[in-house]
C-alpha cells in the first residue's frame, strides 16, 4: 500500500515538473496553451488511473505477529511471577508455622511447599523438624494446629 | 530546556512512585521475572554510551542518568555546529553572490536567480542526504528498540495487574511504530526529495503552481504525522480507560477470593501475591523509566544534529535576506522547511514510543 501511495504521489510530482519545464521551454503563447492543456490532461490521468488499481484487501491488517510477541513475553513473565509467588508464600508460611511452634516452645526448622492449583497457589505439604525431643502428644497437637492453618492434611512432624 | 527537564523528571517520578511500598528484598527478585537483559542489549551502542551503564535495576536514578545523557550530548554540540557552519556560510555566500550578480543588469537578474536556486539546492543536497539517512537510521533504531521493549514492558504491566490494558497498549504501540516506519521509509523520505525538486523547479521556472504543490506536499506529510499520532493517542486514552477499569476490578476480586479460601494461609498467600504484584509494579516502572531514557539516548544526538542544521539554515536565510537576497527567499525557506520535515519525522517516531512507554508503565492502583 505504501509503495502504491509513493508511486502515485511521485507520479503527480514528475508530471507537474515535466509540464512546468515544457511550458517554460515553449516560446509562443499558443504553444504554451496547448502544452498547458496536454499537461492538465496528463495530470488528471496520473491522479485517476492509479486509483483504479487500489485493492481494498491491502487495508486489512493482521495483528497476529504483535499478539504473538506480546503473548510470548507475557507467558514468560507470568510463569516467573507464579514461581516467585510460590517461593514467597512458602517463606511466609514457613515463618508463620515456625511462630506457631515457638509459641509451644518447640524450636524447629520448617519447610512448606506451595503448588499452583486451579484456585491459585495453595499449600500442598509441610515438613517440621524439631530441634529438641518432643512427645507424640505435643507433635500431634502441633500437627493438628498446622493442618487447621494450612488447610492441607499433608503435614509431617519428624521425630528427633 | 529547563521546562522540558522538569516535565520529564516529574513524569519519571510519577512512574517510580506509582506502586505501594513494601520490603526491599522482593523487588530485587521481581526483576528476574522479566527479560531486562534483552531490552538493555537492544539499545544501540552509541546510545548505551550516553546512558553510562544504566540498566533495568532498582537503583536506576532517572535524574542522574538524564543529566549524564544531556551533558554528554551537549558535549558533541560543538562538532555539530562546526559541521553545519560550513554549509551555512556557503549558502550565505552563494545567496549574496547571486544578489550582487543580479544587480549588474536586468538580463543578469533572471540568470542569477536560476543560478542561485541551483547553487543553493546543490549546497543543501549533500547535507540533506546525510541527514535524511540519519533520520531514517534513527527511526529504524527506535522502532527496533520499541519492538523489544514493548512486549517486556507489557509483560511486567500484566504481572502487576494490568492484564487487559497492557496487551492492548503493547499491540497499539507496535502497530503504530510499524506504520510510521513504513510511512517514513517508503513514502515520506522520497517525498522530501520530491519537495526539494519542486522547490528547485519552481525557483528556476518561476512557476507558482510548483511552489503550491511543494507546500501541499509538506502540509500533507505534516498532516499524516499528526493523524497517526492523534489516532494513536486517542486509542490509548479511550482503550486505557476502559481496560484499566476492568483490570482494577479483576485485581480486587482475585485478592478477595484468595483471602476467603483458607482463613490464615489464604491471607498470608494474599499478602505474598500483593507483594509480587507490587514488585512487578516496581519492575514495570523501572523498565518504563529505562525505556524513556533509552529512547531519549537514541534520539538525542540525531535530533541535536538536525536541530543545529535547521537553525543554521534559518539563520543563513535570514542573513541572506538582510543582505538583499530577497529573490531567493522562497528557496532558502523551503530548504529550511525540508530540514524541519526530517526533524518532524524523527521526532514523531520518538514521541510515539515515549507516549506508549509512559502509558504502559504508569500505574493503576487496585
Amino acid at each position: 500500500m505504501t509503495a502504491l501511495l509513493r508511486e502515485w504521489i511521485l507520479g503527480i510530482v514528475a508530471v507537474s515538473l515535466l509540464s512546468a519545464c515544457a511550458q517554460t521551454l515553449a516560446g509562443a503563447a499558443s504553444a504554451k496553451r496547448v502544452i498547458g492543456l496536454i499537461s492538465a490532461f496528463a495530470l488528471f490521468l496520473t491522479v485517476a488511473l492509479p486509483l483504479q488499481r487500489v485493492d481494498m484487501a491491502v487495508f486489512r491488517t493482521s495483528f497476529a505477529q504483535y499478539e504473538r510477541a506480546y503473548a510470548h513475553s507475557a507467558q514468560d513473565a507470568a510463569t516467573a511471577s507464579e514461581q516467585l509467588l510460590c517461593e514467597l508464600a512458602e517463606e511466609s508460611l514457613a515463618e508463620y508455622v515456625t511462630g506457631l511452634a515457638s509459641a509451644r516452645n518447640i524450636p524447629c526448622s520448617v519447610h512448606v511447599e506451595v503448588a499452583q492449583t486451579g484456585d491459585g497457589p495453595l499449600p500442598s505439604a509441610c515438613t517440621l523438624t524439631p530441634e529438641r525431643e518432643i512427645s507424640s502428644a505435643e507433635a500431634e497437637e502441633l500437627r493438628a494446629e498446622i493442618i487447621a492453618v494450612l488447610g492441607t492434611g499433608n503435614v509431617s512432624v519428624r521425630g528427633r | 530546556m529547563k521546562k522540558w527537564y522538569r516535565l520529564l523528571s516529574a513524569l519519571a517520578l510519577l512512574l517510580l512512585l506509582s506502586p505501594p511500598a513494601f520490603a526491599a528484598e522482593i523487588p530485587d527478585r521481581s526483576f528476574e521475572s522479566v527479560d531486562g537483559k534483552s531490552v538493555e542489549n537492544a539499545v544501540p551502542e552509541e546510545a548505551r554510551e550516553l546512558l553510562d551503564g544504566a540498566g533495568i535495576r532498582q537503583d536506576l536514578d532517572f535524574a542522574d542518568c538524564l543529566k549524564t545523557l544531556l551533558s554528554r550530548a551537549c558535549g558533541r554540540m560543538g562538532n555539530y555546529v562546526k559541521q553545519s557552519l560550513s554549509g551555512g556560510v556557503k549558502l550565505f555566500a552563494a545567496a549574496v553572490l547571486c544578489t550582487l550578480t543580479a544587480g549588474l543588469s536586468e538580463r543578469m537578474k533572471k540568470m542569477a536567480g536560476i543560478a542561485g536556486t541551483l547553487a543553493l539546492t546543490l549546497i543543501a543536497v549533500g547535507d540533506m542526504n546525510t541527514l535524511l539517512g540519519l533520520g531514517r537510521t534513527t527511526v529504524t533504531e527506535i522502532a527496533a528498540f520499541g519492538k523489544v521493549l514493548m512486549p517486556v514492558l507489557a509483560a511486567a504491566a500484566a504481572a502487576s495487574g494490568r492484564i487487559a490494558s497492557s496487551g492492548a497498549v503493547c499491540i497499539a504501540v507496535m502497530f503504530a511504530i510499524d506504520v510510521i516506519v513504513c510511512l517514513i521509509a517508503d513514502v515520506m523520505a522520497p517525498l522530501v526529495w520530491a519537495y526539494i525538486a519542486l522547490l528547485t523547479a519552481g525557483g528556476v521556472t518561476e512557476n507558482e503552481g510548483l511552489f503550491q504543490l511543494a507546500k501541499s506536499l509538506k502540509n500533507g506529510v505534516i498532516c499524516a504525522l499528526k493523524l497517526v499520532l492523534g489516532l494513536f493517542v486517542a486509542y490509548l486514552i479511550v482503550g486505557g480507560v476502559i481496560s484499566g477499569t476492568a483490570d482494577a476490578m479483576a485485581v480486587k476480586t482475585v485478592k478477595l477470593a484468595m483471602s476467603s479460601a483458607i482463613p490464615v494461609a489464604g491471607s498470608v498467600i494474599a499478602d505474598a501475591a500483593e507483594a509480587v504484584v507490587a514488585g512487578a509494579g516496581i519492575v514495570r516502572s523501572v523498565t518504563g523509566v529505562f525505556g524513556i531514557l533509552a529512547v531519549l539516548a537514541i534520539a538525542v544526538l540525531p535530533f541535536l544534529r538536525l536541530a543545529v542544521q535547521y537553525l543554521t539554515f534559518r539563520i543563513s536565510a535570514l542573513l541572506a535576506a538582510v543582505a538583499g537576497a530577497g529573490a531567493l527567499d522562497k528557496i532558502l525557506n523551503g530548504l529550511g522547511d525540508a530540514f524541519s520535515l526530517i526533524l518532524a519525522l524523527t521526532g514523531s517516531c520518538a514521541a510515539l514510543l515515549l507516549i506508549g512507554v509512559f502509558v504502559s508503565a504508569s500505574g493503576v492502583t487496585a
